[in-house]
């Protein structure tokens, strides 16, 4: 403790920053707590005598006669590490400074960044290659293309487009969520709620131009109902719940809004007569990647991170969402802050 | 030489906007939505290629591949996967004679008029 003041390690702990300092006979002079927890981590004790016994716990060699300082990354007992050592002379005698940083943290997020993006890449790449070909179709054989095949190809490719534009913007939310930057991002306003669902229906009904069937949306909402809500990410979740519907539904689509206030805090609720979701898959719509088990839901090139997305955002905006279903449809409420600027 | 391709993938846009294109070029294309259906179309259209996804529920383009493999007719059947998955995704995967190519989405008609020559070579498109 001679070289390293309480104050010192203090803040290195505060720094979450493991420090160890060894002696030139390779003694262990000092430890912080955050070393300590380290190494309680990796060994199941605390219990080290010297430099080689922290290397050896580590699993790295002892730092060559030769070099003054090293920096290693190790990847002991599961934990991820980046260790730093530095000789040093202070009043005439030789040290050497461990410093431990646990990375494992940060190395998982990074992890489960990568697989978000590379799951949506592919995602990205299938719903590309039908616009592709619709374009090639248009530009190499445009007196080829039936006139019903045209409106075909052109519904397709704007479907194709609204969906992939929809996703980019949720690639950047997750980019957020992952570093927790998110709040920064969020900015919850006093919105019209029937106004907010009529938007979000209108860029549906706009993408779904020449869906196959009638799709009626209803939206029961009582007129000035404020939400205090992030309009463009609300508005999102909107869009993807109703293209769920639609998409999800064997029948014509047929899609309800209502919302009641309860205190500070308005239950907005969207029913539809799709498929469902069996009861042994309910409790997973919310988990990352869920696609349920149904014939139907393989026919559409879902990204299974729409529902995922949702309960994470509204989270960060004070809102809840459930979700309950039927084989006659599925009920979706939205738990979110009322506004009474 | 003309020919009969069977598209086998999950996303119905993916097989109505390739059939399109193939028509286009002179080829005659079947459509089937998923592992089990496309093998079953195999054995009974006997094509003259497949255009066969990989990730597909039920029976993914790997088991599909193994059940061509294991019946002797089918086996001779030239293959063309088609993915959107990344590269080294095929890297770990034993690659059977019957795969010719790999045709990555999104692609360009070139690339699918390289891979059905290469899977059809005395094809004239």
């Amino acid at each position: 403790m001679a070289y390293l003041n309480e104050a010192f390690l203090d803040t290195l702990d505060q720094l979450d920053l493991g420090v160890a300092l060894v002696t030139g006979d390779d003694e262990l002079q000092s430890l912080n707590r955050t070393m300590r927890q380290l190494l309680l981590r990796i060994k199941g004790d605390d219990l080290v005598l010297s430099g080689s016994d922290l290397f050896v716990a580590f699993g790295i060699p002892p730092l060559a006669p030769e070099e003054n300082q090293d920096s290693r990354k190790c990847e002991p007992s599961g934990q991820v590490l980046r260790v730093n050592r530095k000789r040093m002379q202070v009043d005439g005698r030789n040290w050497l400074l461990v410093q431990a940083q646990d990375l494992t943290g940060e190395q998982q997020q990074a992890k489960s960044m990568n697989r978000q993006i590379s799951d949506l890449l592919f995602k990205v790449r299938s719903r590309i290659t039908p616009v592709q070909n619709a374009v090639t179709l248009f530009l190499k054989y445009p007196d080829a293309i039936a006139q019903r095949e045209a409106k075909d190809l052109f519904g397709i490719s704007y479907l194709e487009l609204w969906q992939l534009e929809r996703w980019l913007d949720n690639l950047r939310d997750f980019s957020l969520l992952n570093s927790g930057d998110i709040g920064k991002y969020i900015q919850p306003n006093d919105h019209d709620l029937k106004e907010l669902v009529d938007a979000a229906t209108n860029s549906l009904l706009q993408a779904i131009q020449t869906h196959d069937r009638p799709v009626q949306i209803r939206n029961n909402i009582p007129p000035d109902l404020h939400a205090f809500v992030d309009r463009e990410r609300l508005l999102r979740v909107l869009e993807g719940l109703l293209l769920n519907s639609v998409e999800y539904c064997k029948e014509e689509p047929l899609i309800v809004f209502s919302a009641q206030e309860r205190g500070d805090r308005i239950l907005l609720s969207i029913t539809d007569n799709g498929i469902g979701i069996n009861a042994e898959e309910q409790g997973l719509v919310f988990e990352y990647g869920f696609r349920a088990k149904h014939p139907l839901v393989h026919n559409v090139s879902g990204s299974g991170t729409d529902l995922w997305y949702s309960r994470q955002i509204l989270t960060r905006m004070d809102a809840r969402i459930e979700f309950t279903s039927s084989p006659q449809g599925s009920l979706f409420t939205l738990d979110v802050p009322a506004s009474h600027v | 030489m003309s020919a009969t391709i069977l598209i086998v993938d999950d996303n119905h846009l993916i097989r109505f906007t390739t059939s399109l294109l193939m028509k286009q070029v002179g080829l005659q294309s079947l459509q089937a939505s998923s592992g089990g259906e496309g093998l079953a179309m195999a054995k009974t259209s006997k094509p003259d290629a497949i255009l066969l996804d990989i990730m597909m529920p039920d029976m993914d383009g790997w088991e599909v591949l193994d059940a061509l493999n294991q019946d002797p007719d089918l086996a001779k059947i030239p293959v063309i996967l088609f993915s959107a998955l990344d590269q080294q995704t095929f890297a770990g995967h034993d690659m059977s004679p019957s795969i010719k190519t790999i045709l990555h989405k999104p692609f360009h008609l070139d690339q699918l008029l390289m891979a059905l020559r290469i899977a059809l070579p005395d094809l004239e498109v």
